[in-house]
């Protein structure tokens, strides 16, 4: 089965990289807000295509400009693969291979980008109008059965692991899981020894049992790096209230996503952002909402191609059970009547 | 963590370098039960040792000559590794190679031993005296998270795949587990595979859920091929009245298991076992129970070093939570009056004693077995 998250991912990026070649769109955006070039702005989870494909220059020049154009202090990046197959040796050698990638690219455009290990790596990457990149892993299966790989992968410049994607691994339940598993004992175990090694753990896309009882497990603050609020809309993807206030009782933060799981219904604007932001604010406290676009970095420009690819994908997401009916059938109509 | 209960197979033992006791010759023994040698005796799970190993050992005339007394025409026996490091690529491969030295081994003992493809593989086992042995994996790990690797493995051999051990995997979770997590989408999908590729779902070391949500997702009858009753016993390696009804009704079987799982306290004998078959003969049927007594084929010989190391083996079973504490220190994973290799025929006798008709014997003892194994293998 194709993971239709990734292939969002790609996809995108394919549909993007020939409307890239031609004229660049300038980066920047209306709207201004004073304090911003002074404050330390995060993105829970991001995708700087540089780091993570091969790109032309042109394209790398684009997305350099999008890079310092979006004053962020540092993003955290995707560096493992998720969903199946990732447990095997490939999938170990393969989220090696795209660390090193990663940290190749980021040495490469040291201009641009600052590999974060610790706080003072953020704080340096903000003085030195730099983005921190910190590595984090979108699902555990690239640890297999071995809690070795735990230091491993932090020695490596892992700092924060999500314990699962979409489905079940061997730590956990995913959203798209309807057994709604709690941790296992080796997901307890992962937990305790993610702690000792001083990596986040990281709840985005468990399921509800999961979220439940990754924040009981954990001894250090969580994160849910990229999420909704259920409250607003009711999505297997966004959590609820009382996970939400679990949370942040024991010092964790989440992101609020910028994917359509804002609403139930059509397309989520920025007030509905806004509003996810303020039910969070409202449930946790202001010390404990953050945002996680789990978009590109660089904005994307809406060629009829991209389009065409990304109808296509709301449709498939909309199959896999991402979205409620309404609002994939709402997209496919709504492009449909604009496009064809 | 060592894991105990790998440990204690018949594999774990030569794997883990425990000191397997010698089988004593292995003559039939005490009571008889006269139809039993015109019966098909099948056990749902059991093993012999020298299939665990590269070379044949000194003990191995034993075990053949064990194998010959034990009457019986089948054994399920447990040919893929479970636990944890069983999902990378060597770990598949060491499965093969596992598999194929099994495989070796009943061609180089074919006087004795029978690779049972098909039904009729069984009954010639039966017709010509000689075991049957059914491949049988003891966890989906070998499947990785490929499920077109259950064909492969039928082809190499295997005809029945447990879901899963003590823990969780990707298909589900095992007793060990307190999450109790049902059957996962790649669960399901594993599941139906089985049931198109005509390999037996096991559910043993299942999680209550996991053998709940496996009973419904397969469409053919499934086994639960070594566990005991949670009525008489309430334990997790055991199996609810409820998971029991349910497998029953779609047609499956429950091998009923020699472990000291038949009780909470002392050690279970003879008449326990005998206990948990009535009772789940009372819940399913007399075409629904069989038995599963998950040791190895030939007798153990108790001799001191046995005594001392099986002693340290509870301890350890203990401490890991296989066995709750307060239960004595000497307690074996065997019935010790049921310590010989024609055990099926003296637990017949023992049934017959007890006033069971010879048909319904017949099926405990392999009928009910064969049937579900014919009804899937197709």
């Amino acid at each position: 089965m194709p993971n239709r998250r990734d292939f969002l991912l790609s996809a995108g990026a394919a549909a993007l990289a020939g409307a890239l070649r031609a004229q660049a769109q300038t980066a920047s955006a209306s709207g201004h807000w004073p304090p911003y070039r002074s404050t330390l702005s995060i993105d829970g989870e991001s995708v700087v295509k540089l780091l993570v494909e091969d790109l032309d220059s042109s394209a790398a020049a684009k997305e350099l400009v999008a890079v310092r154009a979006s004053g962020l202090g540092a993003t955290l990046l995707q560096v493992a693969p998720a969903g199946p197959y990732a447990l095997s040796d490939d999938g170990f050698e393969d989220t090696k291979s795209r660390i090193a990638r990663c940290k190749k690219a980021i040495a490469a455009h040291e201009e641009a980008f600052l590999l974060v290990g610790d706080a003072a790596d953020l704080a340096r990457a903000r003085r030195a109008h730099r983005l921190g990149v910190i590595l984090r892993f979108q699902d555990s299966t690239p640890l297999g059965a071995d809690l070795d790989r735990i230091a491993l992968f932090r020695e490596l410049g892992v700092r924060v692991i999500q314990l699962t994607h979409n489905g079940r691994n061997l730590v956990g339940d995913g959203l798209l899981e309807p057994g709604n598993a709690g941790l296992s004992n080796f997901g307890h175990a992962v937990v305790e020894e993610l702690n000792a090694r001083k990596l986040v753990v990281d709840l985005a896309h468990g399921s509800q049992r999961t979220i439940k009882e990754g924040i009981e497990a954990s001894k250090a603050p969580v994160l849910i790096s990229h999420a909704g609020c259920r409250a607003l809309a009711d999505l297997p993807r966004n959590v609820g209230d009382d996970e939400l206030r679990a949370m942040a009782a024991r010092g964790g933060a989440i992101g609020i996503i910028f994917w359509p799981y804002l609403r139930t219904d059509r397309q989520p604007m920025a007030i509905d952002v806004i509003a996810h932001i303020e039910h969070a604010i409202k449930v946790c406290g202001e010390d404990h909402v953050g945002l996680g676009t789990d978009g590109y970095l660089a904005p994307i420009e809406r060629t009829p191609e991209f389009e065409k690819q990304n109808r296509e994908i709301i449709a498939e997401t909309v199959a896999e059970g991402f979205f409620g009916k309404d609002l994939g059938g709402n997209f496919a109509r709504v492009m449909g009547e604009v496009w064809d | 963590m060592p894991n105990r209960r790998e440990f204690l197979s018949a594999a774990g033992l030569a794997a883990a370098g425990f000191a397997v006791p010698a089988a004593r010759a292995a003559s039939p023994t005490g009571e008889q039960w006269q139809p039993y040698r015109a019966s098909v005796a099948i056990d749902g799970e059991a093993g012999f040792n020298f299939f665990y190993e590269d070379a044949d050992g000194a003990d191995v005339g034993k075990e053949l000559a064990a194998a010959r007394a034990s009457g019986l025409s089948g054994v399920l026996l447990s040919v893929g590794p479970n636990g944890r490091f069983w999902l990378d690529d060597a770990a598949f491969a060491r499965t093969k190679a596992f598999l194929e030295r099994c495989k070796a081994k009943v061609a180089a003992h074919a006087d004795t031993f029978l690779l049972v493809g098909n039904v009729r593989d069984l009954e010639r086992a039966q017709r010509e005296r000689r075991v049957g042995i059914i491949p049988r994996f003891q966890g989906s790990e070998p499947l990785g998270e490929d499920s077109d690797r259950i064909a492969q493995f039928r082809e190499l051999g295997v005809r029945v795949i447990q879901l899963t051990h003590n823990r969780r995997n990707l298909v589900g979770d095992g007793c060990t587990e307190p999450g109790n997590a049902g059957l996962s989408r790649y669960g399901h999908e594993v599941v139906e595979r089985l049931n198109t590729e005509k390999v037996v779902v096991d559910l043993a070391h299942g999680a209550q859920r996991t053998i709940a949500e496996g009973i419904a997702a397969s469409k053919v009858p499934v086994l639960i091929s070594h566990t005991g009753c949670r009525a008489l016993a309430d334990l997790p390696r055991n199996t609810g009245d409820a998971e029991l009804r349910a497998m029953a009704e779609r047609g499956g079987v429950a091998g009923i298991i020699f472990w000291p799982y038949l009780r909470t306290d002392t050690q279970p004998m003879a008449i326990d076992l005998i206990r948990h078959i009535e009772h789940a003969i009372d819940v399913c049927g007399e075409d629904h129970v069989g038995i599963g007594t998950d040791g190895s084929v030939a007798p153990i010989e108790r001799t001191p070093v046995f005594e001392k190391d099986n002693r340290e083996f509870i301890k350890g079973a203990v401490d890991d939570g296989i066995f709750e504490k307060g239960r004595p220190a000497d307690l074996y994973t065997f019935i010790p009056d049921l310590n010989v290799a024609n055990r099926f025929e003296v637990l017949a006798a023992k049934l017959s004693a007890r006033g069971h008709r010879d048909a319904r014997i017949a099926k405990i003892l392999g009928g009910n077995f064969a049937r579900v194994l014919g009804e899937v293998w197709g």
